[in-house]
């Protein structure tokens, strides 16, 4: 009796199994940068809604999934927080060339959360002492945000704490160890930060977020269609919404 | 080839793991044999307590730790009180960090080493009118020697190797918290593959060289526990 009870349950087991391999095997793979990922739930949910077509999201920096895909890793899309690594998967044999494309244009803000009063260009020029920033190095926004203080000649006038990519910048500062910061104005809005100053974009090279088709992908029909829906005007004004700019097709 | 930072990221990790492994071999001792002789009811809660960070992601011990350190918070507020200074992003932080996240490697090779001790030698010790210190310098600490050696070295390469622990608090400032596992992370982040591959290469030489030498001295204390 409880070998024919066993038995059923391993089949249904076994059949829940193939149906998921099933939905997976359907599904968009898309490796994005940490700092889109939540944007990026959005508008898969939506994708899904609208067409039915499911989107499966890895997120991890920038760097690390670059070496992920150079090693192979199976994903259909790379949305990169640079220009720089979709750029250099498209020109290795892992992306398909002709297909990077803007999906987004991120700002930064100088954020003070426990200033007393209003936070103004006035208010980071007066600042002293240690700010936390993205490693310019590393970062897209960490690299703004160094060529935003020296064109405002400020660069000497701060010690540096740096965080490995922008979120965790955030956290310096959000933890209270860093009185303030450059930071994603994408996150200050996710989280209701408030006592920021947004940064003027004339200050820094443009951070474009491009995306890249992979060449491993078996199902480049529906990641095209899927480009498409994210530089649709729609969803563009829905990442705007969400603390980018945004711009069509940029080449 | 290596840059000057990658230098001084080098002289850092090992200044820190010096430290750290100094700090420990003086607090592992009492816990280890406090942990291997006592009878006392929370003493399995404090087993576990000290054996956590070999068990959970330092990625944790890393959150609690960017917590508590904040000036907000009692620790990190007392501390800049204290010192003017945040325990976040410093030297001190780091200090702190290793020494917790280090701890097991350290009191648990002295722990088996004092639960192994053959109590007739603390007997004759006993008989021989030794107080509780003397035996512990005469008798206890010649005999469990290379486990000493053994707990310092696997808790000195342990803090060589600490990577997720220092990514949340350190914040990667150049002689202070940037250590050579972080250096590393940017090199590979910055597609920089010729200083990675240095840097790992010697950290792997170094930690095999090291560990074959723990394994030699334990092997040899084996040999001579079964000829004894």
């Amino acid at each position: 009796m409880t070998k024919k009870l066993f038995m059923k349950m391993t089949i249904c087991l076994l059949l829940l199994m193939l149906l998921y391999s099933f939905s997976v095997q359907a599904s968009i793979k898309v490796a994005v940068a940490s700092n889109f990922k939540t944007t990026l739930i959005e508008i898969a949910a939506l994708y899904e809604i609208e067409t039915g077509q499911k989107i499966l999201i890895s997120s991890a920096s920038t760097g690390i999934l670059y070496h992920q895909i150079q090693q192979g890793a199976p994903f259909d899309l790379f949305l990169s927080a640079d220009l720089k690594r979709a750029k250099l998967t498209e020109d290795s044999n892992k992306g398909v060339s002709g297909s990077r494309f803007t999906y987004a244009q991120g700002r930064i803000a100088f954020w003070a959360p426990k200033h007393a009063d209003f936070v103004n260009a006035d208010t980071l020029q007066k600042f002293k002492g240690r700010i936390a920033i993205a490693n310019p190095k590393l970062a897209p926004y960490g690299l703004a945000t160094e060529q935003t203080l020296n064109n405002l000649n400020l660069l000497q006038q701060f010690s540096y704490v740096q965080g490995a990519n922008i979120s965790q910048t955030y956290q310096f500062i959000d933890s209270g160890n860093v009185k303030a910061g450059f930071v994603a104005y994408s996150l200050l809005l996710e989280h209701q930060g408030r006592n920021f100053f947004l940064i003027p974009t004339s200050y820094h090279q443009p951070i474009l977020q491009q995306g890249v088709l992979l060449t491993g992908s078996k199902k480049s029909l529906e990641v095209y269609n899927f480009m498409d829906y994210l530089t649709s005007t729609t969803i563009q004004r829905l990442i705007r919404s969400k603390g980018y700019l945004t711009i069509k097709y940029v080449n | 080839m290596l840059t000057e930072l990658d230098y001084s990221a080098i002289i850092l990790t090992f200044k820190l793991a010096g430290l750290t492994t100094l700090i420990l071999l003086i607090i592992s001792p009492p816990l280890a044999w406090w942990l291997a002789r006592s009878r006392f009811v929370l003493r399995p809660f404090i087993e576990a307590l000290v054996a956590l960070p070999l068990v959970l992601p330092p990625t944790v011990l890393g959150f609690y730790l960017l917590i508590s350190f904040s000036p907000d918070n009692f620790i990190g507020g007392l501390w800049l009180r204290l010192t003017g200074d945040t325990l976040a992003f410093s030297f001190i932080g780091l200090l702190i960090a290793s020494v917790i996240y280090s701890l097991p490697f350290v009191v648990q090779p002295l722990q088996s080493a004092f639960v192994n001790l053959d109590k007739d030698y603390l007997e004759v010790a006993a008989t021989l009118g030794f107080n509780s210190t003397e035996t512990f310098y005469k008798v206890v600490f010649p005999m469990v020697l290379p486990s000493f050696i053994i707990a310092g070295a696997l808790g000195f390469a342990h803090t060589v190797g600490e990577f997720g622990v220092v990514l949340m608090i350190g914040g990667n400032i150049p002689g202070e918290t940037q250590l050579l596992s972080i250096a590393l992370f940017d090199h590979v982040e910055t597609l920089q593959y010729q200083q990675a591959h240095l840097l790992s290469f010697g950290l792997l030489a170094f930690s095999m060289t090291l560990l074959v030498l723990i394994y030699g001295v334990l092997k040899k204390r084996q040999q001579r526990m079964i000829d004894a």
